[in-house]
């Protein structure tokens, strides 16, 4: 199983799997000027490790600010996520926002009637 | 009261842009105070900033956000080539004639079905603008005498919901 550490930016967020934990975490604000270049490795890291992933394997999604063209991004990694859940494995996914923010809110809610796919959403950071 | 709360003329790298959004996050709170809605109002000025630094083919950019009548203001100005200058002319057109359906439409057909586009744009940023606050983006674009355009791209966003 191969481990994925890219660390934050000023424009791009954290991004980290550890095995021992199952755990894949986003976390910082994602305002890059082309979101696809950023996202594109990332997405082939879990193209070619979504069939080692563990069950109950948590993805966590903490990202305060990003443009729409992250969002496009963060939408194809959660459809990758689905792709996985579909071929049988259980995944557990979180969204994180702050309290009383519309923005990451209303994200949330995009995600979860484009994707299908149930997303807790939790008000608070992610434990890093 | 109207208010000028931010003006800027210069370059747009990544660097300022970045510390334009920081910048606005902070005038936002001392000067609109704690909203639900906040990030929702600097994120117009995220997508605005992104799509000038984008298209840009000039030197500088102007970028000016207001308070005026009620209605906290974005404006962007930035030079781009003929076909990046019609795109935004026709992308505003279109969102312009939208009812709030269509343009929801629009935005997930654009999230869910289309690709990024050659500078890395994903055509999200207006629908996500019209979305967020509202359905009153205006286009403008000036040939120059060198075959740019002058673009400017503004955004008016209603500043009636406070926080409860």
């Amino acid at each position: 199983m191969e481990a994925l550490n890219i660390p934050a930016t000023a424009n791009t967020p954290a991004v980290s799997f550890s095995p021992e934990q199952s755990r894949f975490l986003v976390t910082g604000s994602s305002i890059p000027e082309n979101a696809n270049n950023f996202f594109k490795p990332i997405m082939e890291w879990l193209d070619r490790n979504l069939d080692a992933l563990p069950q109950l394997c948590t993805f966590e999604f903490n990202l305060p600010y990003f443009n729409s063209s992250s969002l496009k991004a963060i939408y194809l990694l959660l459809m990758e996520i689905k792709r996985g859940e579909d071929a049988g494995k259980q995944f557990h996914v979180a969204w994180y926002t702050e309290a009383d923010d519309e923005f990451m809110e209303e994200a949330a809610e995009t995600f979860i009637e484009l994707t299908g796919m149930p997303i807790h959403v939790r008000t608070g950071v992610p434990v890093v | 009261m109207d208010k000028s709360l931010l003006d800027y003329q210069g370059q747009l790298s990544s660097e300022v842009r970045i510390q334009l959004i920081t910048l606005l996050q902070c005038i936002a709170l001392c000067n609109l105070g704690p909203r639900n809605d906040l990030k929702k109002l600097v994120g117009v000025a995220l997508e605005l900033l992104d799509n000038a630094q984008r298209y840009n083919v000039g030197s500088d950019v102007d970028f000016a956000w207001h308070i005026a009548g009620g209605e906290l203001v974005v404006r962007v100005t930035n030079r781009a080539i003929g076909t990046d200058a019609e795109r935004l002319l026709k992308s505003v057109g279109e969102i312009a004639r939208m009812s709030p359906e269509e343009i929801t439409d629009a935005f997930r057909k654009q999230l869910t079905e289309e690709g990024y586009g050659e500078k890395g744009g994903a055509g999200l940023g207006m629908l996500q603008i019209a979305r967020k606050v509202g359905n009153s983006i205006r286009a403008y674009a000036e040939p120059e005498t060198n075959g740019t355009y002058l673009c400017r791209s503004e955004v008016s966003a209603p500043l009636t919901r406070q926080k409860a």
